[in-house]
């Protein structure tokens, strides 16, 4: 038996550990980075005292209407959620929303993008504050409506479920439009993130608030939206914003949420913390 | 810190120490020879001749194995004993076992005197032993590695008969090469038998520094053999004595027994 | 393991028809050994005071069982009495363990069948302890076994280790053997080693500084500029808690050596090779917690984690021992392993609460290969003084981490007198890099055959304090207290 030395030079000269142990990931492993919370998990401000008695009170109000665009012949997801304030009108027969923000949600084949995701500005928020959606009520204590339509730059609908609504080639001299948020542009201006730029437009919503489901707690009132949205760009600070994209309404996930709060509550509170704030809404 | 070598003394025990009282020597290994008389009418042998029949009779058997007590006897009479068991192979392999003592589990191979190897128990190691080594005692007695070493003398020494008496030849050697620690040796071997009877060494200044006395012979299952050897320093009081306790020969021992293999095996 | 099987077999079937007593040889040493601490200045804290700090006896018994004239049963085993009293309350005080402990030590138990099934084929199997190279006790060649520093005057103890050997002899001039080790077990380390974490506080007990992480000088100064701004006298640090990040006992995780041995006139070398771990570990991560104090609300209390590891190696090894006898017969002995290392990277986190302050991270292994090596000569000089010199590149203990490996020089100079009655050895390593060292004087005397007796010291020299407490690297190798304390010993030594 001889020493097999070419071969033993030859494992010598491939001799290589090649292996690595890292601190800082056995750390992690050790004591992991919390993950950024989610709009759900953060901490909320004090929604006051909520006091509530059926529909009195004061609400906080989530509308979340689910649909589809196709921009680019794509179908992508569109979550829109409107806030409001709400209390019953000192007759009680309707529900005053007072909005608050609008949140628009584009997923983009599973992704949030934010091409052609508008922002309500200010100007925007305020107007339509001072101009509240009314809902009517039954006067039974119980919650549903129908066919409940919310303009933005709008008024003077002679059929304001069927009328069609004007364009950017025929709104010039219609009395309808209206410069909701006095900035000097038709309808009211929404502002766009990508491409970034505003839009003028009109839009009219449709609800219908299936009956809705008053939580034992009275803290809680919730049911099924059927919604209708159709928006008509009038002009743009960007020529490619002037086309807005139809609106698929879809059904699975539409609906309405109230939170009873206090009298306090605010819109920016609201506006901050709605994620978490109906976070644990009755399903 | 643990000592390193300190343990490394290396222990070889020659088997000339134990001068054989049986005479004629063989020329080549054999069975246990019979007491026999030298026929007083033989031719008077040459120097060599007579060196060759005292090697035969030290060396001239298959294997040997001796177990041997190392007593050292101060000038006060104070003793202090270590055991040892020896094996031997023909005139040049040999393993040595302490078994008593600081030293008990140290074994030896010496192969050659080229190589050498020591068995440490404190390390659990085989150790090669360098040259410069052989100058040390063996656990302190008079005996140094080297003078055990040696084995046949006809290799590195140049031999004359010096003198003779009645009963004794006297062999004078000095090395063929210098730098040995003896300039001259002196071996006094019965005429009658051949016998290793004494062994006197000598350094440089021409002063005798060590002395082999051969003593007490005693049949050792068939074979006799010096049971006692003394070995002193003339110039001090005292003296080593190295009792033969037990010698037995040509039991077979293999040659695989003398490998660091087996130096090294089941420790 | 088939053989092992047919070993134990052969064993057990003898032991059945032979009267054991002709079997089995024993041997073995009693020892008591007594040590007393002689500096006052290198404990946990100045000042902890002289006082013993051993005081065992050890009956060490070596039993080799015989049953066939090709097969062994090795057992070594050793009983150890630690001679100081751990009952800390009166009802311990009827525990004999207690108030006498003690420990079963079993330092081999293996079996070795020689010659089977081929003549030139030696195998073993079961608890060993391996020594390879050809250098006394610095051997960078041998991975087998970690090594038992529990005992600094021990360097030569091995951690016993489970493993399977073979031996072959194809020519009188070469060997070859293997060992096959499944599990790995780290290298045991003196109790001073803590102190490495230790942190360092005044008489008051205010924080004066705690040791670098093997860091970036720059990125300590970060980490120890997070507690700049707070009074040294508030932080409240705990004792440091090291933790061992073992491998998984899995087969990927075993080790295997392999050497060839060849012999020659005056000349003996090898080849080795050796996949497995380093037995000492290196720094792989910390996290340090600072919290205030929930019991006093001016204090913070810091938490300090760490975590070691040993990492992956391969090694490529030489060995030689060579007797010159063109230069008086001195004797060479050289060693050189070449050790490829995994990388580790070494990562610190401090948090006050769940906050996150502060992270770093820094390689301290490099993956590049580094050598260690021992070159040593021996020489006889007269009858009664022997030297041994040697060259050290890398202690036992180092690794190219970010302390690094250093440069030793190791003399020993043994004289002996009274006929070898008595021995005086004077012993001494030297960190040439920073001339720290430890000097080992000891007295021996053969009072009787088989019984010694042995007086000496154990003294450490070098600074206790880092030349800049930013660098990993700047703590002396001797002076540093994570070394331990100097002592004075008395031992009493039967061989039987």
């Amino acid at each position: 038996m001889n020493l097999r030395a070419p071969g033993l030079l030859l494992l010598l000269a491939t001799l290589s550990c090649g292996e690595h142990s890292d601190g800082l990931e056995r750390l992690e492993a050790l004591y992991p980075t919390p993950k950024p919370k989610t709009e759900e998990e953060r901490p909320i401000d004090d929604i006051g005292t909520p006091m509530c008695n059926g529909l009195d009170g004061n609400w906080a109000v989530r509308l979340v209407q689910k649909g589809t665009i196709e921009p680019l012949g794509q179908p992508w997801d569109l979550t829109v959620t409107d806030l409001f304030l709400a209390s019953k009108s000192q007759a009680g027969t309707e529900m005053q929303l007072r909005f608050c923000n609008q949140d628009v949600a584009i997923l983009a084949d599973g992704k949030r993008t934010t091409l052609g995701q508008p922002e309500t500005p200010a100007t925007l928020k305020s107007a339509l504050y001072l101009h509240p959606l009314r809902v009517p009520l039954p006067g039974d204590g119980t919650f549903a409506a129908r066919d409940v339509v919310w303009l933005w730059g709008l008024e003077g609908l002679a059929n304001p479920l069927t009328d069609a609504l004007p364009t950017k080639a025929d709104y010039q001299g219609d009395a309808r439009v209206i410069d909701q948020d006095n900035d000097s542009f038709p309808g009211v201006t929404v502002n766009v993130l990508s491409p970034s730029g505003q839009r003028y437009m009109v839009r009219r919503g449709i609800f219908t608030f299936e009956p809705g489901r008053l939580a034992l707690s009275n803290q809680w009132l919730t049911g099924v939206l059927v919604h209708q949205l159709t928006e008509h760009a009038l002009g743009a600070s960007n020529t490619t914003l002037e086309t807005a994209a139809p609106i698929t309404p879809r059904a699975e996930g539409t609906m309405y949420q109230l939170r009873c709060v206090g009298s306090t509550y605010t819109c920016a509170s609201l506006e901050k913390d709605h994620a978490a704030l109906f976070k644990d809404a009755p399903r | 810190m643990k000592s390193v070598p300190v343990l490394v003394f290396v222990l070889l025990v020659s088997a000339s120490a134990f001068a054989q009282e049986t005479a004629p020597p063989p020329e080549k290994p054999q069975e246990a020879p019979a007491e026999k008389p030298v026929e007083k009418a033989a031719p008077k042998p040459s120097a060599q001749e007579i060196l060759k029949k005292m090697e035969a009779l030290n060396n001239g058997f298959a294997d040997q194995k001796m177990e041997i007590r190392l007593s050292i006897i101060e000038g006060d009479g104070s003793r202090k004993s270590y055991d040892m068991t020896l094996l031997q192979k023909g005139d040049s392999k040999r393993l040595v076992h302490f078994t008593s003592g600081e030293l008990k589990g140290m074994s030896t191979l010496v192969e050659s005197r080229d190589s050498v190897h020591v068995y440490l128990p404190g390390f659990k190691k085989v150790r090669r032993v360098a040259a410069h080594n052989m100058n040390q005692s063996v656990a302190g007695s008079d005996l140094s590695s080297e003078d055990m070493a040696q084995v046949s003398w006809a290799t590195d020494w140049n031999l004359k008969l010096d003198k003779e008496d009645d009963s004794s030849y006297w062999l004078l050697l000095t090395p063929k090469q210098p730098g040995g620690s003896y300039t001259r040796v002196v071996h006094r071997v019965a005429k009658d038998s051949f016998v290793q009877q004494e062994t006197h060494y000598y350094n440089a200044a021409g002063e005798e520094v060590k002395r082999f006395i051969n003593s007490d012979v005693t049949d050792f299952h068939g074979v006799k053999r010096s049971k006692l050897i003394t070995v002193s320093d003339p110039r001090t009081k005292r003296r080593t004595e190295m009792e033969l306790k037990d010698f037995v020969v040509n039991q077979g021992l293999k040659d695989s027994l003398f490998t660091v293999r087996e130096l090294q095996w089941g420790k | 393991m088939s053989r092992t099987a047919l070993a134990l077999g052969l064993f057990a079937a003898g032991l059945a028809r032979a009267d054991w007593t002709d079997m089995i040889s024993l041997s073995g040493r009693l020892e008591s050994d007594i040590r007393f601490d002689i500096d006052d200045y290198r404990g946990e804290k100045p000042g902890d005071g002289f006082r013993f700090s051993i005081n065992r006896n050890d009956a060490i018994v070596h039993a080799e069982i015989k049953p066939f004239d090709n097969v062994v049963g090795v057992l070594d085993a050793r009983l150890r009495f630690y001679g100081f009293n751990e009952a800390n309350s009166l009802p311990a005080l009827a525990d004999r363990n207690k108030v006498d402990p003690f420990s079963v030590q079993l330092d081999q138990a293996y079996v070795a069948v020689k010659g089977v099934p081929f003549s030139w084929l030696d195998i073993k199997g079961g608890r060993m302890q391996l020594t390879w190279g050809s250098a006394d006790i610095f051997n960078q060649v041998d991975f087998a076994n970690s090594r038992d520093f529990y005992d600094p005057m021990d360097y030569a103890r091995k951690v016993p280790n489970e493993m399977l050997g073979v031996d072959l002899y194809p020519a009188p001039w070469l060997t070859i053997s293997a060992v096959w080790i499944p599990v790995f077990k780290p290298a045991m380390l003196p109790p001073s080693t803590s102190l490495a974490f230790g942190i360092d506080r005044d008489t008051n007990g205010c924080l004066q500084g705690f040791p670098a992480p093997p860091l970036e000088p720059s990125q300590t100064r970060e980490l120890m500029g997070l507690f700049s701004s707070v009074d040294p006298c508030s932080l409240n640090f705990s004792t440091p808690e090291v933790r061992l990040f073992m491998p998984q006992n899995g087969i990927a995780d075993s080790q295997v050596a392999v050497k060839a041995q060849f012999s020659f006139d005056n000349l003996e070398f090898g080849l080795h090779y050796y996949r497995g771990r380093f037995g000492f570990p290196v720094a792989y991560n910390a996290v340090a917690h600072a919290n205030v104090s929930t019991d006093d609300p001016t204090k913070v209390d810091v938490r300090y984690i760490a975590e070691v590891l040993y990492p992956r190696i391969q090694v490529a090894g030489f060995d030689f021992s060579y007797s010159a006898e063109w230069l008086a017969d001195i004797g060479i002995v050289g060693e050189i392993a070449v050790i490829f290392p995994e990388e580790v990277t070494f990562g610190l986190r401090a948090y006050q609460g769940n906050t996150r302050l502060y992270e770093a991270s820094a390689t301290n292994v490099a993956s590049t290969p580094f050598v260690k090596a021992t070159v040593g000569l021996d020489y006889t000089f007269t009858k009664w003084l022997y030297v041994n010199v040697m060259y050290l590149r890398g202690f036992f203990d180092e690794f190219n981490d970010r302390y690094g490996v250093h440069n030793y020089a190791v003399a020993t100079a043994e004289l002996k007198f009274l006929n070898d009655a008595l021995l005086v050895r004077l012993a001494g390593i030297l960190n040439i890099d920073d001339l720290s060292n430890v000097a080992n004087p000891q007295l021996t005397w053969v009072a009787a055959p088989g019984v010694e007796v042995l007086a000496g010291a154990f003294i450490f020299g070098g600074s206790t304090v880092p030349t800049d407490p930013f660098e990993y690297a700047a703590r002396s190798k001797f002076g540093q207290r994570a070394a331990g304390r100097s002592f004075a010993y008395l031992k009493m030594r039967l061989t039987f």
